[in-house]
């Protein structure tokens, strides 16, 4: 569950320096293989390419984003609904807090991911929650939208290695 | 790899969370009014009338707006704009990140990488300095719209040494009337026009479409005045909502107002209908005028105007009659037909010889608010963009810096924004090669979008401040998100009226993802310049508080009010109680005959120019607004959409009949240059006349990204490939454009219903 987190989160941030260093080392491959289970090849992607696709997924796109990357958004189709209040509450009970540097959104999926990997070994019950009822309705709701739209291949493939991922973990198949 | 291997990559992760404890199993439900709510006092972004409201807010989010009685703009009520203007701060597809054009993409190609602040704000100032170094500092155009802008397109440029500084609402909307009335009573208009409505009773509006251009306070006043049975006379080529409201409708040949206005001029003085002691009190050049118009009989207006001569006797005798508390209000957007300083000059005629202006029922005499500005060192400029009040700055360069790119074409001080897109061009009469661009939407704005994008290829530098990711926005080379009104503080916004006032923004919330308010981001990009000797603050509190200790007050006070009231003199009994005349014309009084515009070349007294007709097949096109939307800012505001969610084209029952249209069809328009917009729904109707047609402008969003505006309706911006320029104003004629409709296939978008239930989630499938 704690690789989960950590993958989600670091994959879901803007692909910076840290990011394009360990792709290159292969270490982020080796910690998909380590959740799926199976060996995985991430498509090779130049840095300007990934961040330009990440923008264009999951920030801003001229015709029409995609994928916007609130876990609230995905359940409610607006934000700060319901689910992004159940979350809090969520947040809450396992003791997180949002730090004050971060310019987002509680429930941006990188956010939930983070929150997972904290989770895992304090309340797993709760990580497990937040992956299932989080970050996995907001991978059914748009991983279709991002292998419809991701011009390079990478989000694409991640999005169906975490759907596997959760699977793995949890026993949920996707819905 | 180890699991715990990986965690050392969490310098990955996102940094979002930390673990401090656990809190409450459950959270206990209330709601949000039973909660902490922080109540401030904000200025609505709704529009740009700007009321002072009350936003109600529970940690990030503004649950309920409200206008408040002190404040003269709202006097408690908020119109549907205001309602649904939150929204917007919580809309999935507003700008979260400073954005950087990726590199060999090109620009509307729309490819985009996420960056810091810094670095954004770090690739904007090198890029302006090495500009400058090479063009000079006026080769950086400065374009902007909303409260915002005066940090943008007056202060940063005037810092900077650029007078190329330029916002719509001055050539594309208020310029002509701003250059009559400061050449007729040497005093502005002003963006909150001082007509005291509820003193009139009787009220002719020409081309006016108050109760769908709706601003706040003028509808109150409009609806009192009308409770009061004031008489209304509407004088439109279209049934407007005014019009149904009126005692008279005089359906004008379009183009021909300034006839008609001649014509009453005429009827007033030779019929001996005039306020005579007013006229000999306050005015210079009756004697001119009344020559110039001995001509301008009904029966001579009517064949112009096909209005029957003896309507335009009885309505100025019916004016005459209820002098002074009769009025000829101006209109908001005046440029028209690009003879425009000369319709408003004789409007406003017509007013003076009614003996309205500073009486009650005609207009009030507006005083802005006492406000010292923040103590900077001298700015290289003056900030020369001015408003909806027309030019600020004064007529000359200092030494060293070029006069602005579209000097010397006008007689006007005002900018003439669309007259700075050609030297983006052709490098004339000197290059523009640097756009900022803040909270103006350039394709809905300024006409001939094609030229427009042309220009933008072509630039050096081109960065967008906004909140929306608007199609222009998509075009920039950095794209920085502004904080939206509810988050941020602005400038204190000083307003011209009966009783001048400054309201005050303060913010709600923080400002959510990585959106910075506009005076942070303009501080930041002055210090980078080497302006920082113009930005001394340090915080914005610091800088208000400054500005407002200048007047023996202070910010903590104001936050306890939002609003502070000052006394005007809005009468010209209290002019004259002090010896002295409100007028800053040449003469000192109220000029019926302009001297220094026979000096510059043009006709000192309004003359009529007859319209080009529409080729045959073609018709007029005629715009005008919704009560619900703001210009082309408000079409992805699910809340306002689902009130007013598409434009409609109207036409005459008759011609519509003649072209195989019904009412509910769909049509495109098709321009006299062939471009092409819609399809847009037909409202087949005897509401206006057979030779124009008329849609509402801010409709036709092109941006794929504003999914609930995009392909909804059509745009008249975009049918608007020219426009007549006026010589004097600077003004930029736009109803000189003509379509054509061809029958169209209804557009296959979500249904209303969709909308209305689930706001966004329809809308990305």
């Amino acid at each position: 569950m704690e690789l989960l987190g950590w993958v989600t989160a670091s994959f879901f941030s803007p692909p910076g320096e840290a990011l394009f260093r360990e792709l290159y080392a292969g270490t982020l491959e080796e910690a998909l293989e380590e959740l799926t289970g199976h060996p995985v090849a991430l498509p090779k992607v130049a840095p300007r390419e990934l961040q330009a696709a990440y923008t264009a997924l999951f920030v801003t796109h001229p015709e029409g984003l995609p994928a916007p990357p609130y876990a609230g958004y995905a359940l409610d189709g607006e934000l700060f609904g319901p689910s992004f209040h159940r979350l809090q509450e969520l947040y809450r009970e396992g003791g997180l807090e949002v730090q004050a540097t971060w310019r987002d959104l509680p429930d941006h999926i990188a956010a939930i991911g983070e929150a997972i990997a904290l989770l895992a070994d304090k309340n797993p019950h709760l990580a497990k929650r937040l992956a299932l009822e989080f970050l996995k309705p907001w991978l059914d709701r748009f991983a279709p939208q991002v292998k419809a739209h991701d011009p390079t291949g990478f989000y694409a493939t991640l999005v169906d290695l975490l759907q596997e991922g959760i699977h793995a973990k949890t026993g949920f198949s996707q819905a | 790899m180890q699991r715990r291997d990986f965690l050392k990559l969490s310098t990955l992760a996102a940094g979002a969370l930390a673990l401090r404890g656990s809190g409450p199993a459950k959270a206990i439900k209330t709601p949000w009014y039973r909660q902490g709510v922080r109540s401030v006092y904000q200025i609505c972004e709704g529009c740009f009338w700007r009321c002072g409201i009350v936003a109600h807010a529970v940690g990030n989010r503004v649950y309920k707006v409200e206008g408040y009685e002190a404040n003269p703009k709202s006097r408690g009520r908020l119109c549907p704009r205001g309602q649904g203007a939150p929204q917007t701060t919580y809309d999935p597809d507003r700008l979260k990140r400073p954005l950087i054009r990726v590199e060999g993409s090109q620009r509307g190609e729309g490819k985009y990488r996420v960056a810091t602040w810094e670095e954004a704000l770090d690739y904007v100032a090198q890029k302006m300095l090495a500009i400058k170094e090479k063009y000079g500092s006026e080769a950086i155009a400065f374009f902007g719209h909303g409260t915002g802008d005066s940090w943008f397109v007056d202060f940063l440029p005037a810092a900077w040494g650029s007078p190329n500084a330029a916002k719509p609402s001055v050539a594309i909307c208020t310029a002509p009337r701003e250059v009559a009335s400061q050449w007729v009573f040497g005093r502005p208009i002003g963006g909150h026009e001082p007509v005291d409505w509820e003193n009139a009773r009787y009220i002719v509006l020409i081309g006016h479409h108050i109760g769908e251009d709706t601003h706040n306070t003028q509808l109150q006043d409009f609806s009192l005045a009308m409770k009061r049975g004031a008489k209304l006379v509407v004088v439109d080529p279209r049934f407007s909502t005014a019009a149904a409201k009126a005692h008279l409708w005089l359906p004008i040949k379009p183009g021909t107002d300034t006839a008609l206005l001649l014509a009453w001029i005429h009827v007033l003085i030779y019929e001996d209908l005039y306020d005579k002691a007013y006229v000999e009190k306050y005015t210079t050049g009756f004697e001119e005028l009344k020559a110039h118009v001995k001509d301008f009989t009904p029966e001579w207006a009517e064949k112009h105007t096909e209005i029957p001569a003896a309507t335009i006797r009885q309505v100025a005798r019916e004016m005459a009659a209820h002098k002074p508390q009769a009025v000829l209000p101006p209109t908001r957007h005046n440029t028209w037909y690009g003879d425009d300083t000369y319709r408003v000059m004789a409007l406003l005629y017509v007013n003076v010889l009614l003996g309205n202006y500073g009486r009650k029922g005609g207009f009030y005499i507006a005083q802005s608010p006492f406000l010292p500005k923040y103590p900077t060192p001298p700015l290289p400029l003056e900030p020369a963009a001015g408003g909806c009040a027309g030019p600020a700055a004064a007529d000359t360069e200092p030494e060293g810096f070029r006069p602005r790119a579209d000097k010397g074409k006008f007689f006007a001080r005002t900018t003439a924004i669309q007259e700075l897109i050609e030297p983006m061009l052709t490098g004339k009469p000197y290059p523009i090669r640097g756009l900022i661009a803040y909270g103006i939407n350039l394709f809905h704005s300024i006409p001939s979008v094609p030229r427009t994008k042309e220009a933008l290829k072509g630039l050096d530098l081109y960065v967008a401040i906004d909140v929306l990711p608007q199609e222009h926005v998509m075009w920039a080379d950095v794209i920085l998100p502004e904080a939206t009104y509810l988050e941020r503080y602005d400038d204190l916004v000083a307003v011209a009226h009966k009783t001048p006032f400054i309201q005050l923004r303060v913010p709600a919330h923080e400002p959510l993802f990585d959106t910075k308010p506009g005076w942070w981001i303009v501080r930041e990009l002055g210090h980078r310049l080497g302006l920082g000797e113009f930005f001394p603050w340090q915080t914005i509190e610091e800088y208000l508080n400054t500005r407002l200790q200048s007047i023996g007050f202070d910010l903590e006070t104001l936050k306890t009010m939002g609003t502070l009231v000052q006394r005007g003199k809005p009468w010209l009994e209290d002019w004259e109680k002090e010896g002295r005349l409100p007028f800053g014309t040449p003469s000192g009084k109220i000029e019926l005959y302009c001297q220094r515009f026979k000096e510059a070349g043009h006709s000192p007294l309004p003359i009529y120019t007859p319209p080009e007709e529409p080729p045959q097949g073609y018709y007029r096109l005629l715009y005008g607004r919704s009560p619900v939307h703001t210009f082309a800012r408000t079409q992805n505001n699910w809340v306002l959409m689902e009130m007013d969610p598409e434009n409609e084209v109207w036409i005459h029952r008759e011609e519509a009949q003649k072209l195989g249209l019904k009412n509910g069809d769909y049509a495109t328009l098709v321009n006299q240059d062939g471009v092409k917009e819609g399809p847009v729904r037909v409202k087949a109707t005897e509401r206006i006349r057979k030779d124009c047609v008329y849609i509402v402008h801010g409709f036709g969003h092109k941006a794929p990204l504003m999914k609930i505006a995009n392909g909804r309706g059509a745009s008249d911006a975009y049918l608007q490939t020219r426009y007549k320029l006026d010589p004097i104003s600077g003004g930029a004629g736009l109803r000189v454009n003509f379509v054509r409709l061809e029958k169209a296939e209804k557009p296959k978008l979500p249904t209303l219903n969709t909308l209305a239930k689930r706001p966004f989630d329809e809308r990305r499938m």
